[in-house]
């Protein structure tokens, strides 16, 4: 129970870096061990053990690098639901440029914009996927007869289409 | 070569006459960021060591040869290049027919992942874009319904200010998407419910109800009823908009 009442917010950032790194990790893994692969001197001894290497070399850098972008990224989301009280599809357009634009504030102010554009887009086009799956399934649970739509309890009687008095228990 | 007052200098020293002496153009264009002082420095401390050889490659004067050198040997490249002999078997150029069906296929086959890729981005931005922009949309509905909570005195005493709203919780901690659904009526107009999640500054916790109704136009313009509901008991109702 206590799961459902927690607020998702400071924790999720170590849950995303996570997953994010794990992501990173993996992703990096199966393209490294290609490269690697393809990279080695001729045999199969040298081609795997090549592949091997550049795994254990590259791919938990490549998963560092999305662990911080992950990170970052939730940092700056759970920030954007606390200063602006409200949790839309914004937040995450917004927090990816700030990430973008941070992460390249060593190459100055021109390449922080591009990367920061490069962000904000990209969280678009991921919030633009998740709102038509979103609307794809709502499709699937349309309700079949409109009788089934009740006016939900909470609200008074509705009064009657054609005059006399409303009924009141 | 070795240097009794500075031997690790004497060590460059060895490489710059290395690089030189085998001419690797490419070794050498990487010495030529290397001031002129550098190397000269070596050469007057080792003039002993070295040979007359040595001196004539590695010396400062003979560092704009060594430059002409590349020049030369970039021309005889170039003039090289020049008598290569044609590789397509002597047509000129010209492709035959098959391979012209050939290329004209994989051409057409690029442009239709082309056109495809650019349509899916399309759909992706309109989606993104109708959805974030117009307010007859799900989050603009959502907006609308959050800022008519938020200015409601009963609903701001209740639950204490400042109000903050959120939707459905995924598995993964993300809260941006109200939950709703749509149906039609009798007389076939579309009606959308939505609910979504406040909480107020005192901790306490509501749900919201909303209905809209389509205008004349296919769009959800109006609150069909509006209520706020506190999650714990009594479970109070605070109605906001009741058009039925």
């Amino acid at each position: 129970m206590e799961e459902y009442a927690r607020e998702p917010c400071p924790y999720r950032i170590v849950d995303d870096c996570g997953g994010a790194f794990t992501m990173g990790a993996i992703g990096g893994g199966v393209f490294q061990s290609i490269k690697g692969f393809r990279n080695a001197p001729a045999g199969w001894r040298h081609r795997a053990l090549g592949s091997l290497t550049a795994v254990k070399m590259r791919a938990p850098i490549t998963g560092g690098n999305f662990a911080i972008w992950g990170g970052l990224f939730s940092t700056f989301d759970c920030g954007m639901v606390y200063l602006r009280k409200k949790e839309d599809p914004w937040n995450s357009i917004a927090s990816g440029a700030v990430t973008g634009g941070v992460l390249a504030a060593r190459s100055g102010w021109a390449a922080m914009a591009g990367s920061a554009v490069i962000g904000g887009v990209l969280l678009a086009l991921i919030e633009g996927v998740g709102i038509l799956i979103t609307r794809m399934s709502a499709e699937q649970f349309k309700p079949i007869s409109p009788t089934e739509m009740e006016d939900p309890s909470q609200l008074p009687p509705k009064a009657p289409p054609f005059g006399g008095q409303p009924a009141y228990q | 070569m070795l240097s009794r007052l500075h031997p690790h200098k004497s060590i460059k020293m060895e490489f710059v006459a290395l690089a030189v002496g085998v001419k690797n153009m490419q070794r050498v264009t990487n010495f030529r960021e290397m001031s002129t002082k550098q190397l000269q420095y070596p050469v007057q401390m080792d003039l002993q060591g070295l040979s007359m050889k040595l001196l004539r490659v590695a010396g400062p004067p003979r560092w704009q040869s060594c430059r002409w050198q590349m020049r030369k040997a970039e021309d005889r490249g170039r003039g090289r290049r020049e008598v290569v002999e044609s590789r397509d078997g002597g047509t000129g150029g010209q492709l035959t027919v098959g391979q012209r069906v050939v290329e004209a296929g994989k051409d057409a086959t690029y442009l239709g992942i082309v056109i495809f890729g650019v349509g899916v981005m399309g759909l992706l931005f309109y989606a993104i874009g109708r959805e974030l922009f117009s307010g007859g949309s799900i989050n603009g509905i959502y907006t609308d319904a959050m800022k008519r909570c938020k200015g409601n005195e009963e609903v701001k005493v209740a639950l204490g200010t400042p109000i903050a709203g959120y939707g459905e919780e995924t598995r993964r901690g993300r809260r941006r998407h109200p939950a709703y659904t749509e149906y039609t009526d009798d007389a076939g107009k579309k009606h959308m419910r939505m609910k979504f999640y406040l909480k107020g500054g005192s901790g306490r916790r509501a749900t919201v109800h909303l209905e809209v109704t389509e205008n004349d136009r296919g769009k959800y313009d109006s609150f069909r009823y509006l209520f706020v509901q506190l999650d714990a008991y009594p479970h109070r109702t605070m109605i906001i908009e009741d058009n039925r």
